[in-house]
């Protein structure tokens, strides 16, 4: 006897699991959301909401203009969007991309979800005190700051998207020392400005749109299912 | 003749610290080989040009202003700082990362000594970085000729500071001064000026 001519399990060989694990399209949600240490992601992002009720209930503060009164919201919400912008660092790499049929429509998920997430837990934080700009302009710093993110891990790789918004940050407090009056600089600017509106939401479809269709960069560097280079990188 | 007649041969000491320290000098050049550090150079490049760099250039050309701007405000460290903490940490969980902890602990080599490779090499790439940014940038303001504030500095204020800056209408001011009382304000505060417990704007 062989296995010539068999095309499929006989029937009953592996279907008992199934019911139990629910339907195919949640378990391979639930399998994508763990190998990008999503829970872990929500966890940080409710410690941000957290750190940001506390923040402001508190009124912690910096002494200054208005690049230091803005200065502790806007690493908060940084911090939101480099956690959102990480988790698209994924451990199987080329692998991955070559089989999973779902996978854009799984980054573009779970990137919409978290950012979602880091908007609602951010607000709710936001409720602890009086939030310059109020949730309008929390809602939009952190999406376009998680679109700086996205983009970054597209260009660099999912592992070091965190960058990305590390960097607006600085160069927004920078410009924040001033009188900045560029939409790209969208916190510096008023919460019902429109061109700050559509710069930041532009920034976050663009990095939506890319991280759908291409996905965070995967390079043997990067890569840690291949063991044949042990770079720290 | 059996085995227990057989004078006992001693081995020659060595020095006992000799042999770590030859194996740590390749680790570490493997480590300087394999960090991360410098992938994110370029991108700390462009934020020190921005942050730092760019802004100072709009002040007074005088050391004391310009490194008041990039050091005692802490614009340089804080363009290498997250970024330094970011790639550390990346370094630093490698092991738990591709899931090497259990295989490297049993080796013969002290998870310590590799463990300060891996900070070290980090560290010499930040610090190393740091110091040739830092002095590209000094290098770039001396070829400004920027110089020390001395009386003549101040005596040509007006000439040289940017118009509608705190420091040009300074110097209007201070030009307006008598002769006497502009030479008698120096004399007393000149040490002051030097040293950087006054700056050009605190001028009379």
């Amino acid at each position: 006897m062989t296995a010539a001519g068999v095309y499929s399990s006989p029937p009953g060989a592996a279907t008992a699991l199934a019911p139990r694990l629910g339907p195919a399209w949640l378990r391979l949600a639930r399998l994508y959301a763990a190998s990008r240490r999503v829970p872990a992601a929500l966890a940080l992002l409710a410690g941000l909401g957290v750190l940001l009720w506390a923040a402001l209930h508190w009124h912690w503060n910096i002494a200054g203009g208005n690049a230091a009164r803005q200065f502790i919201p806007l690493v908060i919400e940084t911090g939101a969007a480099a956690v959102i912008a990480v988790t698209t660092y994924g451990p199987f790499g080329e692998s991955e991309r070559a089989t999973g049929q779902w996978l854009p429509w799984l980054r573009l998920g779970a990137a919409a979800a978290l950012t979602a997430a880091a908007v609602g837990v951010l607000a709710a934080g936001a409720s602890g005190g009086y939030l310059p700009g109020g949730s309008l302009a929390l809602l939009r710093n952190v999406a376009g700051i998680t679109g700086t993110g996205l983009l970054t891990a597209v260009v660099a790789g999912g592992a070091f998207a965190w960058a990305g918004p590390m960097a607006y940050v600085l160069v927004t407090e920078v410009a924040l020392t001033g009188n900045p009056t560029t939409p790209w600089i969208w916190p510096g600017r008023p919460t019902h400005d429109l061109g700050a509106a559509l710069c930041a939401t532009g920034v976050f479809a663009a990095g939506l749109v890319f991280i759908t269709l291409r996905g965070a960069r995967v390079s043997p560097a990067s890569d840690d299912a291949g063991c044949a280079r042990p770079a720290g990188h | 003749m059996t085995a227990t007649q057989a004078a006992v041969r001693h081995r020659p000491l060595r020095a006992p610290h000799a042999a770590p320290l030859r194996s740590a000098a390749p680790l570490l050049l493997l480590e300087l080989r394999r960090n991360a550090m410098p992938w994110i150079l370029p991108l700390i490049a462009a934020l020190f040009w921005f942050d730092s760099y760019r802004p100072s250039t709009g002040q007074a050309p005088l050391w004391v202003l310009r490194t008041f701007w990039n050091m005692g405000q802490g614009h340089t460290i804080i363009d290498f700082g997250p970024f330094v903490a970011g790639v550390a940490a990346w370094m630093g969980s490698r092991d738990a990362r591709r899931g090497t902890a259990d295989l490297v602990t049993a080796t013969v080599r002290p998870r310590f000594a590799a463990q300060f490779a891996t900070w070290a090499a980090t560290a010499i790439w930040a610090v190393g970085a740091y110091l040739v940014f830092v002095g590209v940038m000094f290098g770039v303001y001396a070829n400004q000729g920027v110089a020390q504030p001395n009386v003549l500095n101040i005596y040509g204020l007006a000439s040289w500071a940017p118009a509608a800056g705190p420091v040009y209408a300074t110097a209007q001011r201070f030009a307006a001064l008598p002769a006497a009382t502009r030479h008698a304000w120096l004399a007393t505060h000149l040490a002051a000026l030097r040293s950087g417990q006054l700056t050009l704007v605190q001028l009379p």
